[in-house]
């Protein structure tokens, strides 16, 4: 999957907290231009997937290169390209966002002042309040302007929603798409907004127990689960439902009475044309999820895993 | 460097209250002559003496609240990660925070020193007048000191902060490491200080400091480096470090300590003391390339060059090393501790010499020791108590204590069973005169005998006791004139009068029982010769010379003087030093070898019984202007160089 052209490389990353491993064995890349969403629950190791791709963290083992460059050893050439926005705003409490500017503006190879003072009018972000005095929400803006103004080839949000309203998430995905359309920009986003994700990822990464799970396009992973709903005949037994069911691969499936509710990941017509001709079923219908849906599906407790 | 400075400038801008602060606090200086307890103390003194507690109180506590939080508390609340996300180095990043704090605290120095300054009557004497410390201290030192102090304390709160947070097991590596460092400092160090070599300590306290200084700079920029958020492994990087750095300094210092100490007598330049007996052997110290103020000391035999090192010398503890009569034993003492002083000796007789312990320490306050005419005993005089050891087998064999206000000053052995001991004492209602008292201590008795009292005042040095006439004590009365008299050792009467003696240097008791003193008479001296009983045979006159002492005899009738003069005009003047050989009997200088003086009775000499017999080694010891020790042979006028030895 990974080409050594892909400006972001994940290869068999490991990281671990003395005795406990939080990444294991993770590999994956994204190709130019494409929005790679990496979910999981809290704990699946994504925080720490993100820290040692931008080189702030030393891997046990494998590691991460962003541009053919080691991002360990690297990190400061990595980092004139890239822009991050990590889970906590982590700019000094007692910059402003004009002093902020100032300094970044010295710092970066790339500097679009203009575009920064643009984005902070747009979200209202005050220039010259200290950004610890700011809320949650600003600060985050804050730090997303300073991102974005650095004009990075590789944007990397390690979930950039956290703690704002609906409002300003929607604001803020919205307008990630319209930046992300006209640069090209290659971006890894983590995040437990997933259906506002949903409309701008390319392709899911899903993190469980510090593996990578599942790695597919958005579309593909859409395709391939489905609900199926389906009513069960007087004789049929649930252990005969259930064998049927096995071949269309059920993620989830829950038997209240004689109706069936499964989620399943093998959706083609094929397969659920045979699970039709099973003798007892009945009213068999087959829908679309949204991807939190296939997310809860996926790593509700005790689901999951490929 | 754009991004250094734009970093510095940010980290300054982050903390500019600090700024404020030492602004308000620089004025407490001005308010002081306000409050009424300050008295009629000039205003400017007393707004300088609170600037200094203020300068000294403030940096170094900015000092510790920044060292903790510059990094340490951005690692702790997960800030440091703006950092690393920009495209900074680490070194950088740690450089650029830690010159952001060494520049406040400067900063925070010149604000409170800047009003004080500018309403002193002479704000010039600040930076270039010598006041603080002592009159020879410049002013602009004491802000320079605060200021590296602060810088120190910035670098170890952030050390101490960064373990603090990290709580990882590699404290246990920190003690470890600690401990290793402070024990290896102590065995490099602690054979020099307090009192042995203390610029070789200092210096070697200096290193340590300085590397302990580099290894936190270069332990945070590691730290920062390749540790980043990740805060055990900042501990760690920092640990590894700072221990590395500390660790091979320690090493260094170890292997200097111990170069230091294995000088042999080859690499003593010039000798600095001599201890001479009446055998062959001396006791010599000196000064060696590269060891500064240590000074190895060994015991020489001047005929056939065997040495035996003695530990170093202490430059204080005059009198360190004693010979025997017979010159078989040497016995000297050696600094182990402030207060602890162990007594050594050596056989002289065998053809291997070595050191060995006889059993007494002394204290560091004890007043004199001295070895019997046979080298068996010693006798210690430590406080008012006179105690007796043997040395082989070590043994004491007495200690008795002189009771009363006595203050001992001086003991010898008579012989292997009797020392003496010379004391004075203050009695009231007698002008402040000294009051002399001789003691017996009969080892065969155990008592301690006083055997004469005389309140005569003794003065110049010839209140000793001599060895080879141990019934004449000599002494100058100063009753009015100069007049000099030898005093009985055994009841301190007038033995013999030798009249007014106006000029008097020095006394010397010939072999025959003459009696030589030395005249010093301005720019010309002269030695008057007396018989035994205080008769003047005649005078001699000296040749021209400042100043004159009294040397050896080194033959019938011969006497070696030591004469010395300035040539050149202050501050240029050069000292410039001649040996006479004089004949008692004819009066006539015999023979003058210029550029060196005897040793014996010059000062920093110290001789044990037998050193001023006639033909003795000891009294044909030359010494030259830069301390050159050689033997002189008077016959031959020929010198054999000792001290630097010959390669």
């Amino acid at each position: 999957m990974s080409t050594t052209a892909d400006p972001l490389v994940i290869d068999h990353l490991t990281v671990r907290y003395g005795r406990v491993t939080a990444v294991d064995d993770l590999s994956f890349s994204v190709p130019r231009g494409e929005v790679y969403t990496l979910l999981g629950r809290n704990g699946a190791g994504k925080s720490s997937t993100i820290s040692c791709l931008v080189g702030q963290r030393k891997a046990a083992s494998g590691g991460c290169r962003i541009f053919g460059i080691d991002t360990w050893r690297g990190r400061r050439h990595v980092m004139a390209r890239v822009g991050l926005v990590p889970e906590t705003p982590d700019m000094p409490p007692g910059a402003s966002a004009r002093e902020l500017g100032r300094f970044l503006g010295r710092i970066r190879p790339v500097w679009n002042a203009e575009d920064y003072e643009k984005r902070l009018d747009r979200v209202g972000v005050p220039r010259r309040l200290p950004s610890g005095s700011l809320s949650k929400g600003q600060r985050r803006q804050l730090a997303l302007a300073a991102a974005l103004a650095a004009e990075p080839e590789v944007l990397i949000l390690d979930d950039p929603t956290l703690g704002l309203d609906a409002v300003v998430r929607r604001t803020l995905f919205e307008e990630l798409v319209g930046e992300l359309a006209d640069r090209g920009t290659t971006v890894l986003v983590t995040t437990h907004d997933l259906t506002g994700i949903e409309g701008i990822a390319d392709r899911v990464g899903i993190m469980q127990h510090g593996k990578l799970v599942y790695d597919e396009t958005m579309d593909g992973l859409k395709a391939r689960f489905r609900r199926l709903r389906c009513v069960r005949g007087a004789a049929t037994t649930t252990d005969e439902v259930e064998r049927a069911l096995a071949a269309l691969e059920p993620t989830e499936t829950r038997l209240v009475g004689a109706r069936v509710d499964a989620v399943i990941g093998r959706a083609d017509h094929a397969a659920v044309a045979r699970f039709k001709e099973t003798v007892g079923i009945t009213e068999v219908e087959v829908e679309p999820l949204s991807l939190e849906e296939i997310f809860v599906a996926l790593c509700g407790d005790g689901q999951g895993g490929a | 460097m754009r991004a250094f400075i734009a970093l510095v400038l940010r980290e300054i801008n982050e903390r500019k209250a600090l700024l404020a602060a030492a602004a308000v606090a620089s004025v407490l200086p001005l308010l002081a002559p306000l409050l009424p307890s300050t008295g009629s103390n000039p205003a400017a003194d007393i707004r300088e003496a609170v600037m200094w507690v203020v300068l000294g109180g403030l940096p170094p506590l900015f000092a510790l609240l920044l060292g903790v939080g510059f990094i340490g508390r951005d690692l702790a609340e997960g800030r440091m990660g703006f950092y690393y996300a920009q495209p900074l180095s680490g070194s950088t990043i740690w450089f650029g925070k830690l010159t952001a704090v060494v520049v406040l605290i400067w900063a925070v120095e010149l604000i409170v020193m800047l009003p004080t300054v500018l309403l002193a009557p002479d704000p010039g004497r600040f930076f270039a007048a010598p006041e603080v410390f002592d009159r020879f201290t410049p002013n602009w030192f004491a802000p320079l000191v605060f200021w590296i102090a602060s810088v120190a304390v910035v670098l170890l709160a952030h050390a101490v902060g960064v373990v603090w947070r990290a709580r990882s097991a590699w404290l246990v590596v920190d003690l470890f490491a600690f401990l290793t460092v402070v024990g290896a400092g102590w065995i490099a160090l602690s054979p020099f200080l307090p009192i042995v070599a203390p610029e070789v300590g200092v210096t070697g306290l200096g290193i340590l400091t300085a590397a302990g200084l580099a290894g936190l700079i270069a332990g945070g920029a590691v730290q920062v480096s390749q540790g980043r958020v990740d805060l055990r492994r900042c501990h760690r990087t920092l640990s590894t470090t700072l221990w590395t750095v500390l660790g091979a300094c320690s090493i260094a210092v170890l292997g200097w300590s111990v170069w230091i100490r294995s000088g042999t007598i080859e690499d003593i330049r010039s000798f600095n003391r001599l201890a001479v007996g009446s055998g062959n052997w001396i006791g010599v110290d000196g000064v060696s390339d590269g060891r500064m103020d240590y000074l190895p000391r060994f015991l020489l035999n001047v005929n056939d060059g065997r040495s035996l090192f003695i530990g170093p010398a202490v430059d204080w503890n005059w009198n360190e090393v004693q010979f025997s009569a017979d010159g078989t034993r040497a016995v000297w003492t050696e600094f182990s501790a402030i207060d602890q002083w162990p007594m050594m000796y050596a056989d002289l007789g065998v053809s291997d010499p070595q050191p060995a312990f006889t059993g007494v320490v002394l204290g560091a306050d004890r007043d004199e020791f001295s070895v019997s005419p046979d080298g068996s005993r010693i006798a210690v005089l430590e406080h008012n108590t006179v105690a007796v050891y043997q040395i082989d087998p070590p043994e004491q064999l007495m200690a008795a204590h002189i009771e009363g206000e006595f203050t001992p000053i001086d003991l010898r052995f008579d012989d292997a069973n009797s020392v003496r001991v010379l004391a004075s004492s203050t009695p009231e209602g007698r002008g402040g005169d000294l009051h002399w008292h001789l003691f017996f201590v009969e080892l065969e008795t155990r008592q301690l005998i006083e055997s004469a009292e005389f309140d005569s005042p003794l003065r110049w040095g010839s209140r000793s006791l001599d060895g080879r006439f141990p019934d004449r004590l000599a002494r100058i009365d100063v009753d009015g004139e100069e007049h000099l008299v030898i005093l009985g050792n055994g009841n301190g009467e007038v033995a013999v009068d030798l009249g007014r003696a106006p000029r008097w240097s020095g006394l010397r008791t010939m072999a025959d029982g003459r009696i030589a003193v030395f005249q010093d008479r301005d720019d010309d001296h002269c030695i008057d010769v007396f018989t035994p009983d205080g008769s003047l045979i005649h005078r001699i006159e000296l040749p021209a010379a400042e100043e004159i002492y009294d040397g050896a005899e080194v033959g019938p009738d011969q006497f070696l003087v030591g004469l010395w003069s300035w040539e050149g005009e202050f501050p240029n003047r050069t000292r410039h030093l001649m040996t006479g050989l004089i004949n008692l009997k004819t009066g006539k200088t015999e023979r003058t070898l210029s550029g060196h003086a005897p040793v014996l009775g010059y000062w920093g000499v110290w001789s044990s019984p037998g050193s001023w017999e006639v033909g003795s080694v000891a009294g044909r010891l030359i010494q030259s202007e830069d301390r050159v020790l050689s033997l002189w042979d008077p016959e031959t006028n020929e010198l054999e160089q000792l001290i630097p030895v010959l390669q």
